[in-house]
């Protein structure tokens, strides 16, 4: 019999492990020595992707999110066939020309500036002009959204219109009117520059009309998680929605509050006065009573779906609730999310504490929690 | 409230009244945090002067290097005959001018800064200096140093490929020997003169 058989393998084990370790030191040292990883710490590479990264984020992906739930919303809210489908596909392909061109564009390092596009900062013409037909692809969808709504009414005079219809056409108006700002930056003072017509831009303005994009967009990109929150959630998980009217007034809220708020990112901007400042300070504050809001009435919803399986108590009913069920896991990290989210967004917006805070991480931290944590789970959701 | 009442839940007029309540309940509380915190930025505004650098003020860029305020021999911290002391730069890419400036201690500093080609910004290490600088417009704030030590000042705002290196120094001197270094009215930066 081999008597020294753990002798022998104690020291082989230790051999090899001692092997694998420099193996992995010895493959990482010819990886830092070759050429291969030079490209990666390229900052113009870098500035490239960042570009891509927010141009995709920020106006592809929520915009065909937006319109593709619309019109989903249209034929099964409405219960009637859409109004413009050829008109809709036309939407879609200039939403998808305008990526295709943008990202051409991108890709070939025309157009390192940043989904913000801050002048004096100048672009390619066809970065612009692929983020333009992005939007004017969805402006096709929002006519169709009001065209769709019109036509239900005239067939069901004095009914009041559904809740998730009329989240949706509140979000398209919502994003018809902020688009706007962006769109006179790029149409009017960008486009000439870029193309060579002028040779001076002014940079406060160009930042001032972002601003009036760059707040309300996230309404609009916000818009399809609370349709889903308000219609399709309490549903799901076999609850009832707690408060119809105040879906209602939320998506009114969103409607009317997003618009005079953009200029609490130019807190630090020396174009901008005191009185505009201190104005959309108080607006932005406003801004966050419709998510006030839906905080409540959503979890009450939850909670009446629990209390309906046989939760118990003041706290007690949380354990009752559908667990298993992925909209109830999505609903609650989308809420704690937006919860950090919410609570940094309130440093954000004032008016002092904004000064310790603007152009860092943090701001980072904030919209990423609220775009990727609250919203863009909804949006895998709804889908 | 009545459409909220779907087939599943028949009309219960006395629950219906308890979740009504429930709700302008929230409502009430909703707007009284709003209210509070709008309160408190009117009054830290209004009794501790607290607001963002807001004084509207143009510059003409295509005389920026030429003449006035911005000239490169007036860049730099002067200390003025009033005794207040004031700290002229240029953000451009990829530098700030001065590249490295001196402040006292424990002194009000009021920055003027401006940008020459694309929007910049700064930062000053852990203090509360944050200000955006725009091509044509000057921004203006005032503020203390409460240690003397050097301090890193990036720039803030991506303004091209090279933004990441754009980098100054601040170097706060206790208040005696920048006073000291001050004298004569010269313009200051690290550059030892």
């Amino acid at each position: 019999m081999f008597q020294a058989k753990r002798l022998v393998l104690a020291h082989f084990w230790v051999a090899f492990i001692a092997f694998l370790g420099a193996l992995v030191l010895g493959a990482w040292q010819m990886y830092v020595r070759s050429p291969l990883s030079t490209w990666v710490n390229n900052p113009e590479h870098y500035y490239r992707s960042v570009t891509a990264h927010g141009t995709v984020m920020a106006y592809v992906l929520p915009t065909l999110i937006a319109m593709g739930f619309g019109y989903a919303i249209t034929e099964l809210a409405l219960k009637r066939p859409l109004l413009g489908v050829k008109w809709a596909w036309g939407g879609f392909w200039l939403v998808i020309a305008g990526t295709a061109i943008a990202a051409v564009t991108m890709g070939m390092g025309k157009a390192s500036v940043l989904y913000t596009f801050y002048p004096p900062m100048i672009a390619s013409p066809f970065y612009y002009l692929g983020v333009v037909l992005v939007v004017v692809g969805s402006w096709v969808w929002v006519a169709l959204m009001a065209i769709n709504l019109r036509a239900w009414k005239k067939e069901n005079p004095g009914a009041s219109v559904p809740l998730a219809m009329f989240g949706n056409v509140a979000g398209a108006y919502l994003w018809a009117w902020t688009s706007v700002g962006a769109a006179v930056e790029v149409l009017v003072l960008i486009l000439p520059a870029s193309l060579g017509l002028t040779d001076t831009i002014n940079a406060g303005l160009a930042r001032v009309l972002f601003s009036w994009t760059l707040h309300a967009i996230v309404y609009f990109w916000l818009m399809p998680t609370y349709i889903v929150f308000y219609t399709i959630v309490p549903r799901a998980i076999g609850g009832r929605l707690y408060s119809d009217t105040m879906g209602r007034v939320a998506f009114v809220l969103f409607l009317v509050f997003s618009m005079p708020i953009g200029i609490h990112h130019l807190f630090a901007d020396p174009q901008v006065g005191a009185g505009f400042k201190f104005v959309h300070a108080a607006m932005t504050a406003m801004v966050s009573v419709p998510t006030l809001l839906t905080v409540f009435t959503i979890v009450a919803s939850v909670e009446i779906a629990a209390k309906l399986r046989g939760g118990k108590g003041l706290f007690g009913w949380v354990k009752a609730l559908p667990w298993d069920n992925p909209m109830m896991l999505a609903v609650t990290f989308s809420f704690i999310m937006l919860g950090f989210g919410g609570a940094g967004g309130i440093i954000n917006m004032s008016y002092q504490l904004n000064e310790t805070i603007h152009n860092t991480q943090w701001v980072t931290g904030h919209f990423h929690l609220i775009f990727a944590g609250a919203i863009v789970l909804m949006y895998f959701m709804l889908a | 409230m009545s459409a909220a009442s779907p087939s599943s839940a028949p009309p219960d007029h006395a629950s219906e009244a308890v979740s009504v309540a429930a709700e302008r309940r929230w409502a009430y509380i909703v707007m009284a945090i709003i209210a509070v915190l709008i309160l408190m930025m009117v009054f830290t505004g209004l009794h501790w002067a607290s607001m963002p650098p807001s004084r509207v003020e143009t510059v003409d860029i295509k005389t920026l290097h030429i003449k006035g305020e911005f000239v490169e021999s007036n860049l730099g911290t002067a200390l003025g005959s009033d005794g207040k002391v004031t700290v002229r730069l240029i953000a451009q890419q990829y530098s700030f001018v001065p590249q490295c400036i001196v402040v006292p201690a424990d002194m009000p500093v009021t920055f003027r800064g401006t940008a020459s080609d694309a929007i910049h910004g700064f930062i000053i290490g852990r203090t509360n200096v944050n200000t955006m600088l725009i091509p044509g417009f000057v921004a203006t704030f005032t503020t203390i140093f409460p240690r003397a030590g050097e301090q890193l000042m990036p720039c803030h705002e991506y303004c091209g490929t090279g933004h990441e290196a754009m980098w100054a120094r601040v170097q706060v001197l206790p208040t005696a020997e920048f006073l000291s270094k001050a004298r004569g009215g010269e313009r200051l930066s690290c550059v030892p003169s």
